[in-house]
């Protein structure tokens, strides 16, 4: 039904007045039409009986004026008719048509008739009665009445009684219809009045009056106790939230929420303040406020990559610097997990974590690493030192007699006197055939120069000799140096170095070996490689062992064109290949598959344990050492494999995804 | 009476042919006698008016049940003294009926016995003695109709008069309560009253 709009927005109240209202006005105004129509229905009938009755009785009363022929107590009977003042007028006529009496102003046509007739003639009404006496006829009485007059006067009355009684019933209607509506709609109305109040203040702990009984009792109180089924359920609400809000600031980090698109933040949690000193609001009102506050230099790259990162729909890690609002810089990690819908982004969440501390404390790890690395180096020396020079200072012992004793023979040379005897000769550089035939000296001379220079012949084998013996002790240090070295291991000590660094570290230590052995070096180095982890010492041990095995190839197969070629390659996803190729000799394949075996050595003052000791250093480093040649003359190639140091730093989370794990390298490359 | 006895005849109810013409003519009196407002006028005899009153009077009076032997006993008037009415106003008047009884007329002088009558009509030829036969009838249910002026005072029930021409009547209502009769309102109201009356 279409119900009009004012009455749906009218207030419950009214609603019920005019719903108790429109019945009981409908049936009085009904009530009312129908007593009228009855009224008058009834006033026809009255008057057509009461104007009948009015004849009878005037007819009757005009029998004996009519028959003892006396028209003059006719006139007296029928002026009775004063009393009804509707009767306007009245004629006796007798059956010859003549007029016996008359009454009233009007003059009436005379009639006869021996009916009884009842005749409405326009406004009036006409009655004619045949008078009898005896049974018989002796006139005709005729009555006429004003009918409207009676009509409109009865009508008037009627009305004016009727418009009270429905004025006073409609107002005895509208103070009942008035209370009852208050009874019923109170309870509605109060109803409305806490639902309203819930809604506005969303104050779930007030409750509607109860009502006793009825509907409205039973809807007051399931509205109570839906109020209270929410107000429980908000307590539990506030109280999970206030739990799980607790969790969230108990976190050591910023947990965040933004839309994916305009990264407009819906959720910071509190701990935005305590770590970085900004106030929630801040971020939530602006959301270029995070990206201003980190680190002027970070701003770009943390800007790019998190876009491109966000649009793959992965998690992913961040790590940069944030500029506290009391001016720290904070080193952060911010891990971001993409709600994708459709696929795009649509929602992005992130923790970021405080990490300067661990920063710090890698840092220091790091340095207290080195540190350690180089005092265990310097221990290793030390010893290394102290063995060496116990056997050194044995070889010395010799070395420093033959130095002596050449110091000695060097002393007493007969040197000056060459010097003498030649100057001799220079002053009787004119007359030398004379001096030398003549002169007593000179005659002598030739034989004196004879025997000086058998003389020092002798002496110069004897220091020959002494030389050799030297020579001999300085070898059998540089042996001793030699073997210290390779048994003094300063190892267990991996560091993250870079490949290339091993190989520019063995090139320095041979380099000048290189140079007087006329060896070209070639470099090939494959860009952007990771860093392995190694023992460093270890691997230069290897490294210098495969150099000068090369060297040694080389010197043996030529003396011109000598090629060592130096090649850090990756091969694997987590190997990376040193390879030192020469041109040298070559491996007979009989060789190659001992060349790894302890004490084989090809060299006549090799040990024959540097390959071997190497292939074993390979492996406790986690790599490998293998060889190769085509054969005799044909060059060989040793490859030294070393693994890939792990792509974060320790402290990093296994979480880090594969495809991000260069992206975090340079970044973590960058922060440190 | 072999007048009278004559005249002591019922009227053929019977026929109704017969009896409309008789109420033809006897409505014909009727509105002779009625209409005019004057005797002379209308040159209506005296006589007649009387009649026709006489008969309206057993219309407006009651009498005892037992001034009626039986249900249908006739309705009697006599007459005293000489009869002014004339044998056709007589037939006429016989020709009526009064109270759905048929009428009778009884003619005889003053000493006759009109006990058995129910009115009375007494003529002026009565004269004086009229005193001597009110006395006798005096407490029977019998309307006395006199025509002279002290008929009335003299104990008599209703008296003629003539006045403007017009003939009018005395009542004396003593009298007629006194003799068990019952005069209506209405003839009491057309009548002149008399209250004085012994």
């Amino acid at each position: 039904m279409n119900v009009p709009c004012y009455f749906r927005s009218m207030p419950i109240g009214r609603k019920f007045t005019l719903l108790l209202l429109a019945p009981s006005i409908t049936v009085m105004v009904l009530v009312v039409a129908g007593l009228l129509a009855f009224q008058l229905r009834m006033f026809r009938q009255g008057f057509a009986r009461e104007l009948s009755a009015v004849a009878d009785i005037v007819g009757a009363n005009s029998v004996a004026a009519v028959a003892f022929n006396d028209p003059k107590a006719a006139s007296e009977i029928l002026d009775t008719l004063r009393a009804t003042p509707h009767v306007t007028g009245a004629v006796l006529t007798l059956p010859d048509s003549t007029v016996f009496a008359r009454y009233g102003t009007l003059t009436i046509e005379p009639s006869v008739s021996a009916e009884k007739q009842y005749i409405r003639q326009g406004a009036d009404a006409v009655m004619i009665q045949p008078v009898l006496l005896d049974g018989r006829q002796v006139a005709t009485l005729k009555l006429k009445s004003d009918y409207y007059s009676a009509h409109q006067a009865l009508m008037r009355v009627t009305a004016t009684m009727l418009v009270i009684m429905l004025v006073v019933s409609l107002g005895i209607a509208v103070v009942l219809s008035n209370w009852l509506q208050q009874l019923v709609s109170r309870p509605i109305l109060r109803l409305t009045q806490t639902a309203r109040w819930v809604a506005a203040n969303n104050d779930y702990t007030v409750r509607a009056a109860e009502e006793s009984c009825g509907d409205l009792g039973i809807l007051t109180r399931a509205f109570n106790q839906m109020l209270m089924r929410i107000q429980d359920q908000e307590t539990a609400l506030v109280a999970s939230q206030k739990k799980f809000e607790a969790i969230l600031n108990s976190i050591e980090g910023v947990i965040w929420e933004a839309d994916a698109r305009t990264w407009s933040v819906t959720f910071v949690s509190r701990r935005l303040e305590s770590i970085f000193g900004y106030r929630v609001e801040d971020w939530l009102n602006d959301p270029q406020f995070w990206l201003k506050s980190v680190f002027a230099s970070d701003r770009t790259r943390v800007t790019e990559t998190s876009r491109r990162l966000a649009e793959v729909g992965k998690p992913f890690q961040l790590e940069y610097r944030v500029r506290a609002k009391d001016g720290r810089l904070v080193h952060v990690r911010e891990s971001i997990t993409v709600e994708m819908e459709d696929g795009h982004a649509k929602r992005l969440r992130g923790l970021i974590v405080d990490v300067s501390e661990q920063k710090a404390a890698s840092e220091q790890v790091d340095r207290l690493n080195r540190r350690l690395v180089d005092v265990s180096r310097l221990a290793g020396m030390a010893e290394v030192a102290t063995g060496v020079l116990h056997n050194v200072g044995n070889v010395l012992n010799s070395v420093s007699v033959s130095v002596n004793l050449m110091g000695d023979r060097l002393k007493n040379t007969r040197m000056p006197n060459l010097r003498r005897a030649t100057t001799m000769l220079m002053e009787r550089n004119g007359t030398l055939a004379q001096f030398l035939t003549e002169d007593r000296q000179g005659k002598v001379l030739p034989e004196y120069l004879a025997r000086l220079a058998e003389y020092l012949e002798a002496e110069q084998a004897e220091m020959r000799s002494e030389v050799r013996q030297l020579s001999q002790n300085v070898e059998h240090i540089k042996e001793i140096v030699a073997r210290q070295q390779n048994y003094a291991k300063v190892s267990g000590v991996f560091e993250h170095i870079d490949a290339t660094e091993l190989v520019e570290d063995t090139l320095r230590i041979n380099g000048s070996a290189f140079e007087r052995h006329r060896i070209e070096i070639v470099r090939e180095y494959e860009p952007d490689l990771p860093r392995v982890v190694v023992d460093r010492h270890k691997a230069l041990q290897i490294l210098v062992n495969l150099a000068r095995n090369a060297k040694h190839a080389l010197d043996a197969a030529r003396s011109e064109g000598k090629v060592m070629t130096f090649r850090v390659k990756r091969v694997g996803e987590r190997v990376i290949a040193i390879k030192v190729r020469d041109n040298g000799i070559g491996i007979p394949a009989s060789d190659l598959v001992r060349v790894f075996q302890h004490g084989f050595t090809t060299k006549k003052d090799g040990h024959g344990f540097g390959l071997h000791s190497g292939a074993n250093a390979a492996r406790e480093m986690g790599g490998r050492l293998s060889g190769f040649s085509s054969g005799p003359g044909l060059g060989a190639e040793f490859t030294l494999e070393l693994p890939v140091a792990p792509a974060v730093p320790a402290a990093a989370p296994a979480a880090a995804v594969v495809d991000t794990a260069n992206e975090a390298k340079r970044l973590v490359t960058e922060a440190t | 009476m072999d007048h009278g006895h004559h005249h002591d005849v019922a009227v053929h109810r019977t026929m109704p042919n017969r009896r409309g013409s008789y109420a033809g003519i006897a409505l014909l009196v009727m509105l002779l006698l009625l209409g005019g407002s004057g005797l002379g006028a209308k040159g209506v005899r005296e006589h007649d008016v009387k009649a026709a009153f006489l008969l309206n009077f057993a219309r407006f009076v009651e009498w005892p049940s037992e001034a009626f032997g039986a249900s249908n006993a006739p309705f009697v008037i006599g007459i005293v003294g000489d009869d002014p009415f004339g044998d056709d106003v007589e037939t006429t008047i016989l020709q009526q009926q009064v109270k759905g009884r048929n009428i009778r007329l009884r003619h005889g002088n003053e000493d006759a016995d009109f006990g058995d009558c129910h009115i009375l009509f007494v003529s002026r030829s009565v004269g004086g003695r009229v005193e001597k036969l009110l006395e006798r009838l005096k407490g029977m249910p019998v309307l006395t109709v006199g025509e002279t002026d002290a008929f009335v005072m003299k104990g008599g029930g209703i008296g003629f008069f003539v006045k403007d021409g017009n003939v009018r009547f005395d009542v004396n209502a003593k009298v007629a309560k006194a003799t068990g009769l019952k005069l209506s309102s209405k003839l009491l109201a057309v009548a002149r009253l008399v209250h004085d009356a012994p």
